[in-house]
């Protein structure tokens, strides 16, 4: 190969690697959360009001455990989903974001001082050693599966290439159904490792509460979060489902496309979860909602506002 | 006679998860892992009278520095000897009143009411016309019919119904319009009577503003009510209604204060649950110009 070649061969691969970003450099993400008692409503205005009925405290108030995030050593609480863009707290647990490639330490501290049962976080989407699992197998699993009140664990974790999306994690202790069934979920959001975050990220659960069906742990209109963008932004909605229902994830006004096909519905089933991005040119207030007729009535319904620029 | 006025009343089973506790009302007994405890003192029982379900636990504990046991005046079954510290438990399957005593100290005799319906003592006390919801546990099968009775000073008299849940609790709401007793009957069973009090209050707000758009929320509560818990709500379009945005305790003086970014607002003094409420405030609109003030009484 003469000079003039290798040295064309030179510029040709320097340019090729110009080209393509720096590779984003590996994180270790730490997050602290603690299960903790409160006292929950799902329908804090006391009323459906589409259907305009009203509803009773004694139906919709109650004592339960949740997962909320802390700073570093449990010393104080925080928020736990972003703020600006109409999540209330609480329900669901603590955003958990990360970047592929990057290393995530959560630090679980069981304070249920209502039931004094035995909680866990148990994670999906993500890679993890056994002692990461945090399900409880009689016989098989350690303590990550089995956190006592008042006890600790860290659960190590990796999001890999094959971890990019979001995906649920939730209690899978002994008290894993009533934990459930109380709120205790919440969910990971894994971008690219050259991924663009969004502008907005709307996080999404389904799952029944008592009587109703709930978004994120709360009833009907108003209820709900009232999730708000502003026109341009690039919002991502993560979407997922707990308990034993499918449902149908619906948002008017908007369509997105997956896989070359243009959607403005999709069904998402128990601890299944999808993320769904579009950049937002469509002002106005838009309902969500499951279009699963009975859970839509039940209370799975909220509204979305785009603001214009 | 006076009718008690209980307007609503339903079946409030099923109402929470399954792993909801009602936040406001305690269930009868003591010690962890469930059941009653009753102290073993010098010279006494503590409580003397206590009130369980059929098939719950009794635990007694000896919190003396002397000797004590614990045994049924009819012989039935008796602890043995319980040094300081000494603790015996036993579980009471039969509805009834157990009388029992110390032998080594006979003047020493208490008793244990055994029933098949029992109702949470409220913790707070409820507002006239109000729904107050009655929480209560039986023995009784699932589905069977429960009513409660209300006695205003003129005798029981039905004011709810409802069933019991498949984990043995039940829950009624009723509308008391004074103090008075409420029992739960089953049938010939029925629970011993819990005392509901209830008080007519006024809850009045007043706003002052402060720099930045925000509002100064000043509220108070008559008669006096220190403790209590006041919720500031919003009347917000996106939230279809009143929204609460704050919640706070009354403090010695019967006071709370809180700041509001808002247009209209007003306070509710409710139960520990910050949802059931007890007394309203007139609506605050603010955003007047500044220095304006309003305060009024509920009528």
């Amino acid at each position: 190969m003469s000079r003039a070649v290798a040295l064309a061969v030179l510029i040709a691969t320097g340019a090729a690697l110009c080209a393509v970003p720096a590779p984003a450099e590996a994180a270790t993400r730490d997050y602290w959360v603690a299960a903790v008692p409160v006292t929950w409503n799902t329908v804090p205005n006391q009323r459906d009001a589409i259907a305009d009925v009203g509803v009773s405290p004694a139906d919709t108030v109650f004592g339960t455990v949740v997962y909320r995030r802390y700073t570093r050593g449990w010393k104080r609480p925080l928020r736990n989903t972003p703020s600006g863009s109409g999540h209330h707290d609480l329900m669901p647990g603590p955003l958990i974001r990360a970047r592929e490639g990057d290393r995530i330490r959560v630090h679980f501290k069981n304070l249920d001082t209502l039931f004094e049962r035995s909680h866990s976080m148990h994670f999906h989407g993500v890679r993890y050693p056994p002692s990461s699992d945090g399900a409880y197998v009689p016989g098989f699993s350690g303590g990550d599966g089995d956190v006592r009140p008042g006890r600790t664990w860290t659960y190590r974790l990796r999001a890999g290439a094959d971890s990019v999306g979001v995906w649920p994690y939730h209690d899978h202790s002994p008290s894993m159904h009533e934990s459930i069934d109380g709120g205790m979920w919440g969910m990971l959001s894994i971008l690219g490792r050259h991924e663009r975050a969004p502008d907005r990220e709307f996080v999404v659960v389904m799952a029944p509460m008592g009587r109703f069906q709930s978004i994120d742990g709360r009833a009907f209109v108003g209820n709900t979060p009232v999730f708000t963008s502003v026109e341009g932004d690039r919002v991502q909605w993560d979407v997922m489902a707990m308990g034993s229902e499918h449902h149908t994830f619906h948002v008017h006004g908007h369509r997105w496309r997956e896989r070359g096909v243009d959607l403005d519905t999709r069904t998402v089933g128990p601890a299944e979860s999808f993320r769904i991005r579009w950049r937002e040119r469509d002002p106005g207030t838009w309902l969500y909602h499951c279009h699963v007729e009975g859970h839509m009535e039940q209370g799975m319904i909220g509204i979305y506002q785009v603001a214009r620029r | 006679m006076r009718r008690t006025a209980v307007l609503a009343a339903g079946a409030l089973l099923g109402a929470a998860p399954a792993a909801a506790q009602a936040p406001d009302h305690g269930h009868h007994g003591g010690p962890a892992g469930g059941g009653t405890a009753v102290a073993i003192g010098f010279g006494t029982f503590a409580p003397a009278t206590v009130d369980v379900l059929a098939g719950d636990r009794v635990t007694w504990t000896n919190t003396s520095v002397r000797r004590h046991d614990v045994a049924a005046v009819d012989s039935a079954w008796a602890s043995g000897t319980l040094g300081p510290n000494g603790a015996y438990a036993r579980a009471f399957d039969t509805p009834g009143t157990v009388a029992y005593l110390c032998r080594i100290h006979p003047f020493m005799r208490a008793s244990v009411g055994v029933h098949e319906l029992l109702l949470d003592a409220p913790r707070e006390a409820g507002a006239p016309g109000r729904p107050f919801t009655l929480r209560g546990r039986t023995s009784l099968a699932p589905g069977t019919a429960i009513g409660v009775e209300a006695d205003e000073g003129a005798g029981f008299a039905m004011v709810a119904r409802t069933a019991a849940g498949d984990d043995g609790t039940f829950a009624a709401t009723v509308r008391p319009r004074t103090s008075g007793r409420l029992r739960a009957v089953a049938g010939p069973a029925a629970s011993p009577p819990v005392a509901l009090p209830v008080l007519d209050r006024t809850v009045t707000a007043s706003a002052r503003r402060l720099r930045g758009g925000r509002w100064l929320v000043t509220t108070r509560a008559a008669p006096a009510s220190p403790g209590t818990t006041v919720v500031v709500q919003l009347r917000l379009r996106e939230r279809f209604g009143w929204w609460p945005v704050r919640r706070a305790r009354l403090d010695h003086r019967s006071r709370a204060r809180v700041r509001v970014r808002a247009v209209r607002a007003r306070v509710v003094l409710t139960l520990a649950d910050g949802a059931t409420p007890l007394a309203v405030s007139p609506t605050l609109r603010l955003g007047r110009p500044q220095g304006a003030r309003t305060a009024a009484k509920v009528p």
